[in-house]
């Protein structure tokens, strides 16, 4: 992801909000990266325009090699479903599905074959929640719902995570193992991961932390080499927030 | 995304709000029920009517010689009939040939006289069931005649009495003979329980010095819908050749309106069921998109093609819209199959109102028995889906219009 000059306003009455201030960013494949910064600060804006579902105003954009600004609303929402996943903070899962259906739902809009059941079988296995399937998104608890949300987002093996506060919700033992999981799955598909924060706990998982301030970029930083991480054993994912 | 999932996702999302689905489907099914019953009751007085109107007198197709509609004289009459009705009977939508004469004669008991028409029927045909006399057993021949309650009424004759038929032949001899009436008849025709004195065909034809004559053949169609198709074919025939041929409905423009005016009033019966689902469905699809502006951002930030996002909600609404019709047909179906069974009497509903009603010279029953044709069925069914469509159509555009960014903030 390649960002250069990248400025979003919105307008507020017959004033001008500006949410980003000239963005200059690169990302590279496979990066874990977290967006921090205090609230207003252009966090969520700034990963709305590198998901497509927003244009930036001014500035280049590229995604993929893509540049977003110039792509139509069907390019884009085509971009999103190919190569972009999605984890909200509020969970948005399909309310009437199970969480089997919610990952087959997204690979269904992908076209994926008859597999599609055994793949999101799958996904929600790695994810500790191969005895949770058939439960709908309404018997899970919060902890739960974020997972299937990231199985879901991660199920058609994107190239982009994209993750607005995914733990804002959460307790602290349910964020420590989200993000634990976010890093399994990062360092067995090579997904690159680009997550909204303000928890502490989540950052200290990052392995690039950008902070955002008033729309800029205030601080790019790299953590001293990766931080030390254990890819959970299933039992352990289970046991945890269940 | 499968046909499917896009079902599943509809069903299981309309009844998030069970109270307002099970709402919706109470109104959608009820004016369901209620379209059926209002057009099982126009079928039937529309079968009643076509029935009524031709079944005893008119036929579906009628052939007379030119002129005789026109002037009614005893000497317009058709030649050769026996063949020609032996012709007419061998096509294979035609189900059967009444061979009338109607004559006008002076009728008198004793002194007194009275203006009467003289009607000769094939009574193998004017008997059958919806015919001039359906099941009439009263044995006819020897100088033995039926005639109608109201002219027995007007001229005091009663069952058994011998009265005398005086008339002009068709040559211009005079006819004139003694007759025995064996019975006296009440039809659905008034001309015939006012004026009408009935004789079998043969013993008119005798009365009146008629050879293989008549002076109409009154043609029962196997399908009554086909009588204009079948009007043209047999005025082309060889046999009919010169002869006036007319379908029903040419025969009698006045009472063809009639029957068009039932059929009109089936345009008001889908406006009633157009109001009543997209007030059910749209009210519905309103409040359930409005909702979930959220969830659809959340569809459309994933990749979900806006024109899913208005498949997902069309076909929402078409469960809906389909589920209501489906309980309204049940029911309805139900009632109306009662009701034809038993019969509702008009006269009870209204609290003593007349048994039966004239008009166009056909007397009309008034006991009701409401009947459905699948087409009617299906044509509701189509309505509700057509409705539930229109009525969710702008919901659903205004849901795939979203901006994903901004509807996944509220």
């Amino acid at each position: 992801m390649r960002a250069r000059g990248v400025t979003k306003t919105f307008a507020s009455g017959r004033q001008e909000v500006w949410a980003l201030r000239g963005v200059d960013l690169d990302v590279r494949a496979g990066e874990f990266l977290a967006l921090v910064g205090p609230s207003g600060s252009g966090k969520t804006t700034l990963l709305n325009l590198i998901g497509a579902l927003d244009v930036p105003t001014a500035g280049e954009l590229l995604v993929l090699g893509r540049p977003i600004a110039a792509l139509s609303k069907h390019e884009r929402a085509h971009l999103r479903l190919q190569s972009l996943g999605f984890v909200f903070q509020a969970y948005n899962l399909v309310p009437v599905l199970t969480a089997r259906e919610n990952v087959e739902f997204v690979l269904e809009l992908q076209g994926a074959g008859l597999d599609r059941r055994a793949r999101a079988q799958e996904v929600l296995a790695e994810l500790g929640l191969a005895d949770l399937t058939d439960r709908r998104i309404n018997e899970l608890s919060g902890g739960q719902q974020q997972r299937v949300a990231v199985a879901r987002a991660v199920a058609a093996r994107p190239a982009i995570v994209l993750a607005d506060e995914p733990t804002a919700n959460l307790d602290g033992e349910n964020a420590e193992t989200l993000m634990h999981l976010m890093r399994d799955l990062r360092d067995r598909h090579g997904m690159t991961f680009i997550f909204s924060t303000h928890d502490p706990r989540v950052v200290a998982h990052a392995v690039r932390i950008v902070t955002l301030v008033d729309g800029r970029v205030a601080r790019d930083e790299r953590t001293g080499g990766e931080p030390p991480h254990t890819i959970l054993p299933a039992a352990t994912v289970q046991a945890v927030g269940a | 995304m499968t046909v499917l999932t896009t079902w599943r996702i509809a069903w299981r999302n309309l009844w998030r709000n069970p109270r307002r689905t099970t709402l919706a489907l109470i109104a959608i099914g009820l004016s369901v029920t209620l379209v059926l019953i209002y057009d099982g009751i126009l079928r039937w007085e529309t079968d009643y009517l076509v029935d009524t109107i031709t079944g005893p007198m008119l036929g579906h197709v009628q052939a007379h010689a030119p002129e005789w509609r026109r002037t009614r004289a005893m000497d317009k009459t058709l030649g050769g009939v026996s063949r020609t009705v032996a012709a007419i009977g061998r096509d294979p939508e035609v189900a059967g040939v009444d061979t009338r004469v109607y004559a006008p004669a002076l009728a008198a008991l004793g002194e007194e006289g009275f203006a009467v028409v003289v009607v000769g029927v094939d009574m193998a045909e004017a008997t059958g069931p919806s015919r001039l006399l359906p099941g009439s057993k009263v044995p006819l021949g020897g100088r033995r005649a039926l005639m109608g309650r109201l002219l027995a009424e007007q001229m005091g004759v009663r069952q058994g009495a011998e009265i005398a038929i005086v008339g002009q032949g068709v040559d211009g001899s005079l006819a004139n003979d003694l007759f025995t009436v064996a019975a006296l008849i009440d039809t659905s025709v008034d001309l015939v329980n006012r004026q009408a004195i009935v004789l079998p065909i043969a013993e008119a034809r005798e009365l009146f010095a008629m050879g293989d004559e008549a002076h109409e053949l009154v043609i029962y169609a196997r399908d009554p819908a086909r009588a204009g198709p079948l009007a043209a074919r047999l005025s082309g025939s060889p046999e009919l050749a010169g002869v006036e041929v007319l379908d029903w409905k040419t025969a009698a423009p006045g009472m063809n309106d009639l029957v068009d005016l039932v059929s009109v009033m089936w345009v008001f019966v889908l406006l009633l069921v157009f109001v009543a689902a997209a007030a059910g469905v749209a009210n519905t699809a309103l409040m359930s998109t409005f909702e979930r502006t959220h969830e659809f951002g959340m569809l459309l930030a994933l990749g979900t093609a806006p024109a899913r996002i208005v498949g997902m909600i069309l076909v929402e609404s078409l469960a809906l819209g389909v589920t209501g019709a489906l309980l309204g047909t049940a029911l309805g179906g139900a009632v109306v199959a009662w009701a034809y069974h038993a019969g509702v009497d008009w006269a009870k509903l209204t609290g003593g109102g007349p048994s039966s009603l004239s008009a166009f010279g056909v007397t009309f029953t008034m006991i009701i028995r409401p009947r459905l044709a699948s087409i009617d069925i299906v044509r509701v069914v189509l309505a509700v889906m057509a409705t539930a469509i229109l009525a969710s159509t702008w919901p659903a555009l205004r849901a795939a219009r979203l901006q994903p960014a901004r509807a996944l903030r509220e």
